[in-house]
């Protein structure tokens, strides 16, 4: 069968998905507030539509993107992936979109492009986060992955998930699903792609480096400074049995990507 | 019958009460040991805050009573203190002892919380009328400890907030308003108040 060579390519699991109440109710989503139901209780007048994404830095088509034309003559593809967050928790979640690799070829990147950085929407009037007096972060939202990550196949650009549009809370109408990285990675609501050739920063990384690598791939034997990786939390959990279970290195998706970090000390390069 | 006494805590444990209705509809959302943790967490900090604010109270409103309540508000305190700790061991950490120790050596926030909880419990214990009496003078000396206890709490929230300070800075603000009224009424006004009563 065709889906088990998908499967074997982590393109899906057939774990079981966390329900579409959950994946749309607990959010960190913090330019809407940093209480996990924030997201769906603050988004719910957030404006999407018209939506383009700006692309500039070394590629030879930059300029501005429309949403419309950026999924249109587009096979939309569902990937069913395990979400990892850095805070120990995890969903499998069955997403909607492109491969990010499609997209970037359109824009057709330079040889200088060795990384692509991700901006997310600055929207103060709609976001009550970005409004907060006490947020340490300094918004937009950046983020960024070395181009070979980018291109990976299992990288993609998701619209929507559970075969409907993605809502606000869940980064709509354009997110990043990187699936072997802890949740951060995965910018919500992108502007803008930039192709640049140094590393570029990333938001938690600039707020406490010790705790937030550039890399962020998912490791059980890289503790975070505060809490440990080690194992998770599968969501939905239930008070008296909170369902652990052991992280897996890369997010359990080592087969396909770990070539990309050979040679890497990954203890350095968290 | 000393209904303030019972009246205060009273009201002190509807948060609880709530978080049980919660527990029984199983309506804690998809990761209810998170929550549970921090709702006990901040419940521990408000009643701590409320119960070091009965003093100043009492001055402002001249309400001698509400000190006479300040021990069992105190006992709540203790009381979501120990759900939170029971959180943490029981359903975070799973009575796991490994895990458990490794926490306690390796995550500053989590060894902050542990011996919070470690002032908190001589003042539990001894909050009992005997040992009141038989720690006589001492007593009062012992229960200073609630001020490092109040700080050790502070400094162990302090450390989990990420990306906003927002949650926790209004118990900080207040904390510092209760610290602050304490050192005055030491300081300032205590000293002028002797002088005149003798």
């Amino acid at each position: 069968r065709a889906s088990s060579s998908m499967a074997k390519q982590g393109f899906f699991t057939e774990e079981a998905l966390t329900p579409f109440t959950d994946v749309t109710s607990y959010n960190n989503f913090y330019e809407f507030g940093t209480a996990k139901t924030d997201p769906a209780k603050y988004s719910r007048n957030f404006v999407t539509e018209p939506w383009s994404v700006v692309v500039d830095g070394h590629c030879d088509k930059p300029g501005r993107y429309h949403l419309e034309d950026i999924v249109r003559d587009q096979q939309l593809e569902e990937r069913i992936y395990r979400l990892r967050c850095v805070e120990a928790w995890s969903m499998v979640i069955p997403w909607v979109g492109l491969p990010l690799a499609t997209l970037l070829q359109r824009m057709a990147p330079t040889s200088k492009a060795k990384y692509v950085a991700f901006t997310s929407v600055y929207a103060p009037e709609q976001m009550p986060g970005q409004r907060s007096a006490s947020s340490f972060v300094e918004w937009p939202y950046v983020e960024g992955l070395r181009l070979d990550e980018a291109m990976h196949p299992l990288t993609i650009m998701a619209v929507g998930l559970y075969g409907r549009r993605a809502l606000p809370q869940n980064g709509a109408p354009l997110r990043l699903v990187v699936p072997w990285k802890y949740g951060f990675k995965s910018a919500k609501s992108i502007v803008k792609i930039s192709f640049t050739e140094h590393q570029p920063a990333t938001t938690w990384n600039q707020l406490s480096a010790k705790e937030y690598g550039f890399f962020a791939n998912v490791n059980p034997t890289v503790s975070h400074p505060r809490w440990s990786q080690s194992t998770e939390r599968r969501l939905p959990s239930t008070l008296f049995s909170p369902n652990r279970i052991k992280t897996e290195m890369f997010n359990g998706y080592g087969e396909q990507v770990a070539g990309l970090y050979k040679g890497m000390d990954l203890d350095a390069y968290y | 019958m000393p209904y303030y006494k019972l009246i205060l805590p009273a009201l002190m444990l509807l948060p609880f009460v709530k978080l049980l209705e919660g527990v029984l509809a199983n309506d804690l959302g998809p990761d209810p040991v998170a929550m549970v943790a921090d709702y006990t967490g901040l419940w521990a900090l408000i009643t701590l805050l409320i119960t070091l604010s009965l003093s100043p109270l009492s001055r402002l409103i001249r309400r001698r009573w509400l000190l006479r309540a300040r021990r069992q508000a105190g006992l709540v305190v203790f009381f979501y203190a120990s759900l939170h700790l029971l959180t943490f061991l029981a359903l975070q950490a799973g009575w796991q002892w490994q895990e458990i120790v490794k926490a306690l050596s390796h995550q500053p926030y989590i060894i902050l919380g542990m011996l919070g909880y470690v002032v908190l419990l001589p003042l539990a214990i001894t909050s009992t009328n005997r040992w009141v009496r038989r720690l006589g003078s001492r007593w009062k000396q012992l229960h200073r400890l609630v001020y490092v206890a109040l700080f050790v709490v502070c400094v162990h929230g302090w450390w989990q907030l990420r990306a906003d300070g927002g949650e926790l800075l209004p118990y900080i603000i207040w904390a510092a308003v209760i610290a602050l009224d304490r050192l005055a009424y030491a300081y300032i006004w205590l000293p002028r108040r002797s002088y005149l009563s003798r």
